[in-house]
Parts: structure tokens; C-alpha cells; sequence
């Protein structure tokens, strides 16, 4: 409407105007609590200054000679052996790693029914701000855009049912969607806005929710009847505009008899990692499992035992409604399954399960080495050495060999894994989760990333301490 | 709690809101805004026992909304001249919460608003977002009805010739 010469007079520009500040003032919907005590806004004095550093001096110098104790015994230590698990130290501050998380979070004995969004930062895991649900509801899914600042969560009314641990139950109440907004540091760090996008059909289970890089667009996979493991339900996925709420674009896909798209790895709904948009904002990507010839999806087969290739597909977002989903482009093909890819790192079994993307389109990829049948380490799966994990970068779309860009090493004991979660527009720092298995029954996470080759672990979030299947959906950056 | 703080506190509860949105238009600052309407009822509650007229809290408040961000954006105009890239920074990039709800032609205005004189976009607010009077206006920004008049019109035709020249 508005070109380089408005045409509007100055009444419709007034007009215009009073519309762009009420739809500005719109944003508001609460406040914080009055505070009926003065902000400290004055400059204190030199001699006040000299005081309270004086105060402050003596007990600081004592902390700081703690420190530095700790920091030599903890180098001690790691200098005895090669570093196979990593320290439990603070990781150093860095520009690249995103500041805050988002993550939802129970109460304890609440499992899978997340009645928080706790706000932390990254490096230490201090907790900035806790957000509640409307009462009755739980937070289903969460889902974040590049800045580190924008986020969309859905709630549902009453508690989620984890489609794992019961599958008669599933997922499939009406979603209620809101921008959370952070704002570290100010008088309110987060701040919850409900959004016009309608609810979700009646039925519908919630597959994959992606929030476009700048933050306008959100993208949600709905399957129609419900949830199941291999789906037997037709698939749509719609694109709607965060400010509006209206449907910018909707897309589906039949039922597949051989082919269908690929199902969340964690199997929650409101999944936020099998569903991505490309770096630039321009398309979207997702997985497709095609299944053996003579095979056919009825709901009941695992699809890793009855595929034949994984492949990620990507539709364009000039797309026009109404195309088949699975008519998009295919960007690569795992013939026999994403482990088994024929690059130069072998992807593990998250590549189209955990879609990770550079700014410039790079996919990140997880693999492993020196190990027999690719893709996990497990105990009698080791070749010769040490195997190790890795982060690897594929051009993408081309299907050439993946660029390693990390290396973690680990050992052969129990069974472990590495998942992609993050990574920074250039593809030079990574984050992830270690899933390491000291034994049958022990497995410890390690949160943390990796950047120049070295990793670094941080504090774990909240959200996988407590919960048991690893929903690593429902943290974003 | 005493009297003023329940009184305070009830008119916080029911114009807080209102007034962090008058606030945000001034400052395009969602915690600055905050801070100066906390400011505003702090400084009734400290002076609701002096307050001769305490049926107008309301409208001591909005002006006292309307100074705070009129210092605010003193000190920002001060920080400014000491730093003019962060300036231009902060006036080119919107907050990512506007980017997500606000269509892109009233990103566009809110810009140029921003870029106004403090006393041109307190008059735009004013008159287009509170619907004041001019008389009205003219009483709560402290100045003349013909200066109202004046800075409305120039902070319209300011506004048209930044849209005309893209720079905003």
C-alpha cells in the first residue's frame, strides 16, 4: 500500500497512522506487578563507589582464590587421560552459542504434561523467567526463530498423553498458539501474546511445528485421523502468517500405502525438529520413508524394519496450496536408511528425523566412526580404535559427501547416541546431546556444544533431567 | 497496606496496560515503557496524599506517562549524540515481537514515528491514538492549541516526506 509516494492524503495518513499505533499498542495485554518502591536510577558517589568496592573486595578475593583452585584441579584431572567424557566444567562465554533456551518443563510427578516454559541461558543454566499456561491447559510444543528471542508455544486443555507409553491415547486436542517473547534483563524477560491462528482441526494430531527464521511465519504438520507410528492418516501442512493468523499456504499429502512421511523420532506430537524451514526462510524440508516392495503401511510396522530408503524432501514456499506434499523435491535419498548413507561421514539415524540447518542451507549432520554398522556406537560395535562421534555439514541439496566439522570421542560401552539440536548460521558451532551408557540401566545425558573441533559441556536443560524419553522437542533456541 | 497503596494499586491494575501501550507507541521499548509507567504510579503514590483533585489520578498519570517518556527520550536523544550508530541501529531495527505482529506498511509508519521530534510524535499519540481534543492535547502536553495544531501538522507532513524518500 505504501510506495515510494504514498498517494495518500493527510487525513488517510493520520487514519493509517492511528491504525499502525493501536495495532503496536495491541502487543500489550498485561503488566507486571506495581512496584511501589523508586527505581535506582542515580549515579552513586566516588567515596560511595570506594565504599561498597571495599565491602565487596574482601569476600570476592576469597572466591576468586576458590576458583582458581577448582580450575587447576579440574585441569589436573583432565590432563591424566585422553578426554573421553567430557569435564563437567563451566563452558567458556561465546558470541556464537545462542544466549537462551526456551524448554517446557512438569512438575515433578507430572510427567509428559509440561505446565511451564522456563527461560534459561545456555552457558550456565541460570533460569531467567518462568512462564505459566492458561489454567487447565498444558504447553504442548515449542518452536523458536533465529533471533533467539522469538518463540511459539501451543498449549492444549488438559494433559498430553505421550503416544510411546500409550497409544490409544493420543494427542489430538484443539491447539492454542502464542508468541513468546523474551526480553533478558528488562522488567519483564518473557512475555506471552495469543496469537489469531485458529486451533487445530478436530482430530488432528500435531506432527511438526517450525517457526520461520524471521519469526513471521509458522509452519504445522497436522495428521488427520490422529497419531500412529507409521501414519495412516493424510497429512497437511499449512503455513500461517504469526501476525494474522491467516493460512499463507496448505499443502497434503494422502494416506501412503508405500510411502509416508516421516513420524517425530521422540513420538510426541508438536514435534519441532522433523519439521524445518531451509536457512533463508525459502522452503521447508521434512523426511519421507518409502517402504520394501510387497510392504504396506497398515499402521502397525515399525518403519525401520520395513523401509527401503529415508529421504528429505523439500517444498519451496512459492509452492501454490493445494500440491501434493509428496510431489516436493527430493534434496537426498538414504538408500537403506539414513544411517547407512553412502557420504563421507555416516549420518546417523537422526538425519531426517532432526533437521538442522545453516543459514546458507547446510544440513547438519551427526555420524559416527570406527565403528562396524554406522550410524551408533554400541558395546561389540566398535571396528578398531576409538570410535567417535561427529558433526558433519552436507551441501545441500547436493547429495556429496558430508564435511566433518567435530569429532567427540567416545567408547564402546552400552549403547549411545548423538543429537543434532542447534547450530550457528555459519555451521561453526554446534549443539547437541550426548546420550552416553555407562551400563545396561545407566545412561547419562551431556548437553553442550562443540565448536573448532573441542567440546564443551554445559548444564543440561531442565526438560531432559526430568523427562524420561528424551523430548527434545520441547526445547528451542 | 495503607490507603494509597490499595487506591495505587487498584488504578494499576485496571490502567497499567493502557499505559504501557501509550507508552510503547512514544518509545517503540516494551521495557522502557514499563519502567516509565511504574515510574508515573510510584510518583502518585507518593504524592496521593498532596493530590488536590484525587478523582483526576488518572489523568496525573497519563501526563505523568507522557513527561517520563518525553525524558526518556531526552536521555536517549543525549545518548545519541554520543553514540549515532547505536542510534540509527535502534531506529532501523524494530523489535522482533513487531516484526512478527505488525504488518509491514504500519512497521513502516511506526518507524517514521519514531524518528519524529519528541513533541510531534507526543502530539500524534495524542490526537490519533488517544483521540484527544486539541484542547485536550493542548492540556496534557503543557503547551498552546496552536501549537498542537502546528506540530501535528508538521509531524504529518514529516511523516509523508520520510515514506516518499524511503527512509522509513
Amino acid at each position: 500500500m505504501l510506495g515510494d509516494d504514498t498517494g495518500l492524503d493527510d487525513t488517510a495518513l493520520a487514519s493509517e497512522t492511528a491504525a499502525a499505533m493501536r495495532e503496536l499498542a495491541s502487543v500489550v495485554s498485561d503488566a507486571p506487578p506495581l512496584r511501589l518502591a523508586p527505581r535506582l536510577r542515580t549515579i552513586p558517589s566516588r567515596r560511595r563507589v570506594r565504599r561498597r568496592l571495599a565491602a565487596w573486595m574482601t569476600p570476592l578475593a576469597a572466591a576468586a582464590a576458590v576458583i582458581m583452585l577448582a580450575i587447576t584441579l579440574v585441569a589436573l584431572r583432565g590432563s591424566s587421560n585422553a578426554p573421553v567424557v567430557p569435564a563437567a566444567k563451566p563452558a567458556p562465554a561465546s558470541d556464537s552459542v545462542p544466549a537462551y533456551y526456551a524448554a517446557l518443563v512438569q512438575k515433578p510427578g507430572n510427567a509428559a504434561n509440561p505446565d511451564q516454559v522456563q527461560v534459561r541461558e545456555t552457558l550456565t543454566g541460570k533460569l531467567v523467567a518462568t512462564v505459566n499456561p492458561a489454567t487447565g491447559a498444558t504447553f504442548a510444543g515449542i518452536t523458536g526463530a533465529a533471533d533467539d528471542r522469538t518463540f511459539v508455544v501451543d498449549t492444549q486443555p488438559g494433559a498430553i498423553q505421550s503416544p510411546n507409553s500409550n497409544p490409544s491415547q493420543q494427542s489430538v486436542r484443539p491447539r492454542t498458539w502464542y508468541l513468546l517473547r523474551l526480553s533478558p534483563g528488562s522488567a519483564r524477560p518473557a512475555s506471552l501474546t495469543r496469537l489469531r491462528i485458529p486451533p487445530t482441526p478436530a482430530g488432528a494430531a500435531v506432527m511438526g511445528i517450525a517457526l520461520s527464521p524471521d519469526g513471521t511465519k509458522l509452519a504445522a504438520a497436522f495428521q488427520t485421523p490422529g497419531w500412529g507410528i507409521s501414519p495412516t492418516g493424510s497429512m497437511t501442512l499449512r503455513v500461517y502468517s504469526v501476525r494474522t493468523g491467516a493460512v499463507l499456504r496448505s499443502w497434503t499429502a494422502p494416506y501412503g500405502k508405500d510411502r509416508y512421511l516421516v513420524p517425530p523420532a521422540a513420538g510426541f506430537a508438536d514435534d519441532n525438529l522433523s519439521l524445518a524451514w531451509t536457512g533463508d526462510g525459502t522452503a521447508l524440508a521434512f523426511g519421507q520413508l518409502t517402504l520394501a516392495p510387497g510392504l504396506v503401511n497398515d499402521g502397525a510396522l515399525p518403519p525401520q524394519n520395513a523401509l527401503t530408503s529415508e529421504a528429505i524432501l523439500e517444498l519451496p514456499y512459492t509452492t501454490p496450496s493445494g500440491a501434493n506434499l509428496l510431489s516436493a523435491r527430493v534434496a537426498f535419498t538414504f538408500p537403506g536408511g539414513a544411517q547407512h548413507a553412502a557420504a563421507g561421514l555416516n549420518c546417523g539415524e537422526a538425519a531426517t528425523t532432526d533437521l538442522v540447518f545453516t543459514a546458507d542451507g547446510q544440513l547438519l549432520c551427526a555420524g559416527t566412526g570406527m565403528v562396524r554398522d554406522p550410524g551408533s556406537i554400541s558395546a561389540g560395535n566398535c571396528a578398531s580404535g576409538t570410535p567417535w562421534y561427529q558433526f558433519g555439514l552436507l551441501k545441500y541439496p547436493t547429495s556429496g559427501a558430508a564435511r566433518t566439522v567435530a569429532k567427540y570421542a567416545a567408547n564402546c560401552a552400552g549403547q549411545s547416541a548423538l543429537l543434532p539440536l542447534w547450530t550457528s548460521p555459519s555451521g561453526s558451532t554446534q549443539l547437541g546431546l550426548l546420550s552416553l551408557q555407562d551400563s545396561v540401566t545407566k545412561t547419562s545425558l551431556t548437553f553442550g556444544f562443540f565448536r573448532d573441533g573441542k567440546f564443551s559441556a554445559v548444564p543440561t536443560p531442565a526438560a531432559l533431567v526430568s523427562e524420561g524419553d528424551l523430548p527434545l522437542s520441547y526445547i528451542a533456541w | 497496606m495503607t490507603d494509597a497503596e490499595t487506591v495505587v494499586t487498584a488504578l494499576y491494575e485496571r490502567h497499567a496496560v493502557s499505559m504501557i501501550r501509550i507508552a510503547l507507541i512514544m518509545l517503540g521499548d516494551r521495557a522502557a515503557a514499563e519502567d516509565v509507567v511504574q515510574d508515573a504510579f510510584f510518583g502518585l503514590y507518593r504524592r496521593w496524599a498532596r493530590l488536590k483533585d484525587q478523582d483526576s489520578a488518572l489523568t496525573y498519570v497519563r501526563s505523568a506517562v507522557l513527561n517520563g517518556c518525553r525524558d526518556a527520550l531526552r536521555q536517549r536523544a543525549r545518548g545519541d549524540r554520543r553514540d549515532r550508530a547505536a542510534a540509527v541501529a535502534w531506529q532501523a531495527h524494530p523489535s522482533a515481537e513487531a516484526v512478527a505482529l505488525i504488518s509491514e506498511d504500519h512497521q513502516r509508519i511506526l518507524a517514521g514515528v519514531r524518528l519524529l521530534p519528541g513533541r510531534q510524535r507526543e502530539a500524534l499519540v495524542c490526537r490519533f491514538y488517544l483521540s484527544l481534543s486539541e484542547d485536550e492535547t493542548a492540556r496534557a502536553m503543557g503547551i498552546s492549541k496552536g501549537t498542537v495544531k502546528s506540530a501535528t501538522s508538521r509531524a504529518i507532513s514529516a511523516l509523508r516526506r520520510m515514506l516518499k524518500e524511503g527512509k522509513c
